[in-house]
């Protein structure tokens, strides 16, 4: 059988290698590959012993990648290793950026002026500035809740520089469970408005409990749409005085020396100018630490932090 | 062509290029992706599959590519490629460079004036 010929051709290949999820993920796939190529020889004519060698044949040697792909998980964290700096991180997200589609961006805008269009009119009919009908005012609530419902899903349902787009089902729910938010508020507001309409207060009460428990039932069983480089790198968000230790406590030293000096200033300066003007120098002591941090915290544009 | 080792080396340059390529219309598997571009160059040119696979984690992760097992019973589930919009402007830009890089180097290889 050509198939068990693939699979001792493969054992052979990566004999030896820490079984990995990256390595057998590389063999399950180069495993699904070859029997594609071994179908179209036989199809082609070949005796199926003389088909799974050809195709081994040309898959080339196996060895170098086992080994490059086995070593990959140390290689990948020296990369990340870089991460921790500002600029390591700036070239990161420039790599990786995704500009908006030019479509998202117009219907977005679109869809936004409509959502305020309609929050307007809602609480103008709310407070009686306009004249409406009940209906009406209820119309233009639903109008503006599947607006607002619209730009949940789309947005939902774009790629960006750290994240996935969310498949078109889980977005669209997203979008229903903001809109009958939005509405239970419209609703709500417009009974605020008219306390006589009991009815919408019922309806408001249904909706923010179905869009509560869609919103809650969404964010338990949401997974993961970061993208890999922004799950290699744990300290891109975090500040330069956690990534690196040393200048945090040399920061500490340095406002330590700062203020003792100040407070010894101010003795002498009190002492010797007189006490009116013996606040200058905690004021002093105060601007250099405030630069200090800026310079510590945030290091200047190209200049890499040790 | 591939028989000259400093055409396959330039060529082995581009292998990455080459595979996002492949991928802009629609998404491949490997042995796919790996017959496209032979069939692409009528077999004067094939990238063996050995190096495809090291491109392929290349491109991930560098997230210019996503992969999904798709869902097929015969034969084994297959690993496809789907190229990103990172990988789209990558591509666009590679082949933006390579063009310029091409004109380049006409030019200065005829500045010789060993026309043959």
């Amino acid at each position: 059988m050509s198939e068990q010929n693939v699979y001792r051709v493969l054992d052979e290949a990566f004999a030896g290698v820490d079984p990995t999820p990256e390595v057998q993920d590389l063999k399950e796939e180069i495993r699904a590959n070859l029997v594609a190529r071994v179908a179209e020889l036989q199809a082609a004519g070949r005796t199926p012993d003389e088909a799974v060698r050809t195709a081994v044949d040309e898959v080339g040697d196996l060895r170098a990648v086992v080994a490059e792909i086995a070593a990959s998980g140390a290689a990948s964290t020296t990369v990340n290793g870089l991460g921790g700096t500002w600029a390591a991180h700036e070239r990161l997200v420039s790599l990786h950026r995704v500009r908006p589609r030019p479509v998202f961006v117009a219907a977005a805008v679109v869809l936004a002026a409509m959502l305020a269009t309609a929050v307007t009119l809602v609480v103008l009919a709310a407070l009686d500035v306009v004249a409406m009908s009940t209906a009406s005012a209820v119309l233009k609530a639903v109008a503006g809740a599947l607006v607002g419902g619209a730009i949940v899903t789309v947005s939902l349902l774009q790629e960006t520089t750290a994240h996935y787009p969310m498949p078109l089902r889980r977005a669209t729910a997203w979008g229903a469970a903001s809109a009958a938010g939005i509405l239970a508020i419209g609703l709500g507001a417009l009974f605020a408005g008219d306390t006589g309409r009991t009815g919408l207060l019922e309806a408001a009460i249904l909706l923010a409990v179905a869009a509560t428990a869609g919103l809650v039932t969404l964010g338990v069983t949401q997974t993961n749409r970061a993208k890999g480089w922004v799950r290699d790198v744990p300290d891109r968000s975090s500040d330069r005085f956690t990534q690196d230790s040393a200048t945090a406590t040399r920061f500490g030293l340095y406002t330590a020396v700062l203020w003792l000096a100040a407070a010894g200033a101010t003795v002498v300066v009190g002492l010797t100018a007189g006490w009116l003007w013996s606040w200058t120098p905690p004021l002093a002591a105060l601007l250099v630490e405030l630069v200090l941090l800026a310079r510590m915290l945030f290091p200047a544009g190209g200049r890499r932090p040790e | 062509m591939s028989s000259d080792p400093f055409a396959a080396d330039l060529l082995r340059g581009h292998t990455d290029t080459i595979v996002l390529g492949t991928l802009r219309h629609a998404d491949r598997y490997g042995y796919e992706i790996h017959k496209a571009i032979r069939d692409r160059t009528g077999g004067s040119y094939e990238i063996k599959e050995a190096t495809l696979y090291a491109s392929f984690r290349r491109l991930e992760r560098d997230g210019l590519v996503e992969s999904y097992w798709g869902d097929e019973s015969q034969g084994g589930r297959r690993k496809y490629y789907r190229i990103t919009d990172a990988g789209r402007a990558v591509y666009f830009r590679n082949v933006a460079d390579w063009r310029t890089t091409r004109q380049i180097i006409d030019i200065l290889l005829d500045h010789e004036g060993e026309r043959s």
